[in-house]
């Protein structure tokens, strides 16, 4: 294996004069399979335990060394395409690592000293998760439920994932295919991972990921790839009569994401405020799903990881104890959030916050964090909520 | 029995209706260009997940890679036991000689191996549900997305493998924009006697 990767140390000295003021910002110590191992990667690696290095090696070298394994590994691992590991044990895992710490703010000033971001720490442990299912599979005895298995679970269930004669079926697996044919011609096209905000799909493109952990990058991490996937198994059409039937208006579906043909010929999606309001509404009253697999779907909207908008207006007392089921979109000039907000001890409330803003990009959400917030103030001092809800 | 995959070898007319109504063993169908060929009747059984992944076909494929398929193939053709027509073996020896002129990992696509005739959206016609084509989306760290790409894998294939038939690149039908599509043709593999 270890002919598969290239070691290349950089250092200051093989810079060029012109450069050598500039700030270092870190190290590249490794390419494997053409992704980079920084010299953070393996101070963090080292600060929080992440790999096992007998005391009697040099423990930088050693580190780097299973740093590039693991990379390796990875590289099957993705070939493999085992299951996502459910978010609570990727949480659980993070917090083993922060349970080694005293208190937060000494696991935060590790983070901060090694370089480590808490969602890179947060996705070497769920990687390490997939290694782990990908062992068992491929070498160890089958933990996991085979299709078989989950096929007579679901004969035998039926009530929890059909709704009339529709089947629901997340567990099941999509091929991840980058063609989609625009509705402007049928010309094939593809979209581009540098304009799309998650790049973890493209790395299964060729392959299959489940319709639930496709639905989570559509929602969580706005994964165009993932949403044109799904779109395209369900089609665009059946879409647009579950939204009809649920008598939805002013949410107008017509053609997947980054159809650039359809575009340009004035076709594109709508929606306004109120269609996204009734929408979210008739979502959390259960009109698309069973009760089972509407909980999913709030629970998906509540993995949401942009929350500079809706969930960063309310007071922070209570965003401690909210949850925001939310969806964001930014593209050009507009920006948008709108999503369900659960409190303690009154129903969730709806806000749909829908903003078009020429210019300076850099403060889109702010504006819709402030509309959260003054929402959430009428809300509390029209006595909805709780008193100890007040900020 | 395949005593070198250790893989049995079935009849597929022998199987229960619900299978032979999903793989439609021996039937006459209508290939390429309005053609009739026969279609597999006999089948390696696969017993579990496991069992594909542990077969390995040739040095640098093992049996799963060409039995991954999505929700689209129907759920008795995603369970197990699983069927794919013995013929996948000369695909396979077509694929290593491949293999080795590249000389860099070939990546089979998820549904670009054997899918049934009653896989949805696949055309009941396509060599694929002869177990006898396979769509390639990636060759080393190549990604097969553009003509560069498969133009210039598909010449190897036709060059190292003169059986061998691959889709030009392009977006009509018959075309590939996606993958490098190479198959062998209507392929039907009768096991011997001792077998």
């Amino acid at each position: 294996m270890g002919c598969r990767f290239i070691a290349v140390w950089l250092c200051l000295g093989f810079l060029p004069p012109s450069t050598a003021a500039a700030e270092i910002i870190d190290r590249i110590l490794a390419v494997v399979e053409r992704e980079i191992i920084t010299l953070s990667d393996v101070n963090g690696a080292m600060r929080f335990g992440l790999v096992d290095i007998p005391r009697d090696i040099e423990p930088n070298q050693a580190t780097l060394d299973r740093l590039i394994e693991r990379r390796l590994t990875l590289t099957e691992v993705e070939r493999y395409a085992p299951p996502e590991p459910a978010a609570a044990m990727v949480d659980a895992a993070v917090e083993a690592r922060r349970a080694r710490f005293a208190d937060s703010a000494l696991f935060e000033a590790a983070l901060a000293s090694s370089g480590l971001t808490a969602d890179q720490l947060r996705r070497y442990l769920r990687d390490d998760l997939r290694i782990e299912t990908y062992l068992q599979q491929r070498f160890g005895a089958a933990l996991q439920p085979t299709e078989a298995e989950l096929i007579l679970y679901y004969r035998d269930h039926p009530a929890e994932f059909t709704r009339g004669a529709e089947l629901r079926q997340p567990w099941h697996r999509l091929h991840v295919r980058n063609r989609f044919f625009s509705v402007v011609g049928g010309a094939p096209y593809r979209i581009l991972a540098s304009r799309d905000a998650d790049a973890d799909v493209y790395r299964s493109v060729g392959r299959t990921m489940r319709i639930g952990d496709l639905a989570q990058h559509t929602i969580g991490t706005s994964s165009n790839l993932a949403a044109n996937v799904l779109l395209g198994f369900v089609g665009v059409d059946w879409a647009r009569a579950r939204l009809s039937a649920a008598g939805m208006s002013g949410v107008d579906l017509v053609r997947g994401v980054e159809d650039d043909r359809a575009y340009e010929s004035g076709i594109s999606n709508r929606m306004t405020a109120n269609g996204l309001v009734a929408l979210l509404r008739a979502i959390f009253e259960g009109q698309f799903a069973s009760p089972a697999h509407t909980s999913d779907m709030i629970e998906i909207l509540c993995g949401q990881r942009f929350n500079s908008g809706i969930p960063a207006g309310l007071p922070p007392n209570v965003r401690a104890v909210a949850r925001v089921a939310h969806k964001t979109g930014e593209i050009s000039t507009v920006t948008h959030d709108g999503g369900l907000v659960f409190l303690p001890g009154r129903p969730p409330y709806v806000l749909a916050v829908l903003t078009e803003m020429p210019g300076d990009t850099s403060n889109r959400f702010e504006r819709i964090a402030t509309v959260s917030e003054r929402v959430f103030a009428g809300i509390a001092d029209a006595g909805a909520a709780q008193t100890s809800l007040r900020p | 029995m395949n005593d070198v995959l250790q893989l049995p070898i079935v009849d597929a007319e022998s199987l229960p209706d619900e299978y032979r109504q999903l793989l439609r063993p021996a039937a006459s169908s209508a290939a390429a260009g309005g053609r009739s060929v026969g279609r597999p009747r006999y089948f390696y059984e696969i017993d579990s997940w496991e069992t594909a992944m542990r077969t390995e076909l040739s040095p640098h494929f093992a049996l799963w890679e060409f039995v991954d398929v999505d929700v689209r193939e129907p759920p008795l053709m995603r369970s197990f036991p699983r069927y794919v027509p013995c013929a996948v073996s000369v695909l396979v020896v077509h694929l290593e000689l491949f293999r080795r002129e590249v000389g860099v990992p070939v990546r089979i696509a998820a549904n670009g191996g054997y899918r049934s005739p009653s896989h949805e959206g696949a055309d009941p016609a396509s060599p694929h549900t002869w177990g006898t084509a396979a769509n390639i989306y990636r060759i080393g760290d190549v990604e097969m997305s553009d003509r560069g790409a498969v133009e210039r894998y598909a010449d190897i294939a036709r060059r190292v493998l003169p059986a061998a038939w691959c889709r030009p690149f392009g977006s009509e039908r018959g075309q590939t924009t996606d993958h490098l599509h190479i198959d062998v043709g209507f392929i039907v593999c009768v096991p011997g006697a001792g077998r």
